[in-house]
């Protein structure tokens, strides 16, 4: 370690420096406050130790001036009136330790190996902090660059509410069709918040059972059901003091609302199978491409646990209505894939651009994303043709792909199944749907229940 | 106590105690044989020397201590 002595007597800076020395370490002295100070901003010293008399000088003003440059510095001060005062005022103030005179070199070694190991952990600290980082960015580089630019005016109000909403408080609900980038969009509000250096952790709420789900959601004690072979902490013990987010929220099961409820009102929950009330304070960002409302009316959601997360809302608008944002995500999709494998395809001709605006993309940027993918790969020459992409979209498909057509050999109903089907898709709100078939929602309702339209 | 007696102890225990703890560093790393061997007289010397330092500082602890009593009273 690099040590600096500040002491105005020079025996005690000699014998220190001596005692400092014999264990290794480098010592260097000041014999003043001011010449230390000086002496700490030209170089990095591990351990600073500090007499709390320098003359008539004090040495807890030298320290706090030390501890104001930079608060991890250690410092150990010597004192030879050991008032608890004084040491409790020197600990307030931020030393590390303090020396009482007349010390002995086994004080010193003590004091040592204490300061060693301290900056040992600060240093893995460190290190763990830089690990992170760089692997935070290699994860990074294997997706490609999320851009939130938007020309979509849609797109640009969800973004500018998402940005303003990240740094309260207040529970985010993310509407939009699966693929729209829901949870990059959560994970980005969590990393705009004040939440950003605590815990952000995911929670899907399909594909699992009830009781896995409340498990994975709140944790087990062992025994609570078959295979709890042993006590588990769930997500929301996890996500304590930072973000919870919330995936398919719709599919949340009816049991499982009440809780989510109570925990997000009272901040309280229990594992499954024990009694003992525990608490936990987490954000909650949810996601859902179903329509609550909807799920609400239809008694599949509970009203109250709506209105709860429900205090911000931001609809992430599908990407055939975003026609200008489509070609751009093309084009970054295709830079980075072609980049990734070296190809040498770097633009569509103009037949395949006109193929990708023209195709309805159910899935997103999902889609696209992985169109492009397969479609660089695929790709022949230094450019990606229309018949490099799948042959919905070569065809400009997806909608005009049905054999339902007016005029076609249709029966009415057929038809009217049809027409309600696209009309809903292209509508993520039932109102605007119903009011461009000119029906009320109501009607829309049984009119999809009866021709089993999703 | 007031801040005037409480600063002159101070001063007293910091002016005394300050050269105690260079003689017995001093003195510690003559007998760690940290500046060189030593033969059994001149160890025998510095544990005298030590002794006498511990006794030194004792005796300033006692001191310290009687003046604070006599200044509280």
């Amino acid at each position: 370690m690099d040590i600096l002595i500040i002491d105005d007597e020079e025996s005690v800076r000699q014998s220190t420096s001596m005692a400092v020395e014999a264990e290794g370490h480098y010592a260097e002295s000041a014999t003043d406050g001011e010449s230390g100070l000086l002496r700490i901003k030209e170089e990095n010293f591990d351990l600073v130790f500090l007499d709390l008399r320098l003359g008539e000088e004090s040495g807890l003003d030298i320290l706090k001036k030390i501890i104001e440059r930079d608060p991890k510095q250690l410092v150990v001060m010597f004192t030879a009136y050991a008032s608890v005062e004084t040491a409790v005022e020197a600990t307030r103030l931020g030393a590390f330790d303090y020396l009482n005179k007349p010390f002995g070199t086994d004080d010193v070694r003590a004091i040592l190996l204490k300061a060693q190991k301290a900056l040992g952990t600060k240093k893995e600290i460190q290190k763990l902090q830089t690990t992170v980082t760089e692997l935070k960015s290699e994860v990074d580089q294997s997706a490609p660059p999320t851009r939130f630019e938007s020309e979509d005016p849609m797109m640009q109000g969800a973004l500018e509410t998402i940005f303003r909403a990240a740094k309260t408080p207040a529970s985010i609900l993310i509407l939009g069709e699966s693929g729209t980038g829901k949870s990059v969009i959560a994970r980005t509000i969590h990393e705009n918040s004040h939440l950003k250096d605590k815990p952000f952790v995911t929670i899907s709420c399909p594909s699992l059972s009830k009781e896995l789900l409340e498990s994975e959601l709140f944790g087990h004690v062992k025994g609570a059901f078959t295979g709890a072979i042993k006590d588990s902490w769930g997500k929301v013990h996890a996500a304590n003091g930072g973000t919870l987010f919330l995936d398919e929220i719709g599919e949340l099961p009816m049991e499982i609302q009440p809780k989510l409820l109570r925990l997000l009102q009272e901040k309280e929950y229990e594992r499954l199978g024990e009694n003992k009330t525990r608490t936990a304070d987490v954000r909650i960002i949810a996601a859902t491409n179903r329509d609550l409302q909807q799920s609400v009316a239809e008694g599949e959601f509970r009203e109250d646990l709506f209105y709860r997360i429900n205090v911000i809302s931001v609809v992430l608008p599908p990407l055939r209505a975003r026609a200008s944002d489509l070609v751009r995500f093309a084009d970054d999709y295709l830079q980075y894939f072609s980049n990734q494998i070296g190809s040498r395809v770097k633009k569509f001709s103009s037949r395949a651009r006109n193929a990708l605006r023209a195709y309805h993309w159910p899935g997103n940027l999902r889609e696209l994303r992985n169109s492009i993918e397969r479609a660089t790969i695929l790709a022949g020459g230094e450019e990606i043709e229309a018949s490099d992409l799948p042959s919905g979209q070569a065809s400009g498909g997806g909608i005009s792909a049905s054999h339902v057509v007016p005029g076609g050999d249709v029966s009415l109903e057929e038809l009217e199944a049809e027409h309600i089907k696209l009309t809903v898709k292209r509508f993520k709100n039932l109102h605007e749907a119903a009011d461009l078939l000119g029906i009320d929602k109501a009607t829309l309702y049984r009119k999809r229940k009866k021709l089993n339209i999703e | 106590m007031d801040i005037e007696a409480e600063e002159l102890i101070s001063r007293m225990a910091h002016d005394l105690r300050t050269p105690l703890t260079s003689l017995r560093m001093l003195m510690d790393l003559l007998t760690e044989e940290k500046v060189g061997p030593l033969n059994d007289q001149q160890a025998k010397m510095i544990a005298q020397a030590k002794e006498d330092c511990r006794r030194m500082v004792e005796a300033v602890d006692v001191h310290v201590e009687k003046v604070k009593q006599g200044k509280m009273q």
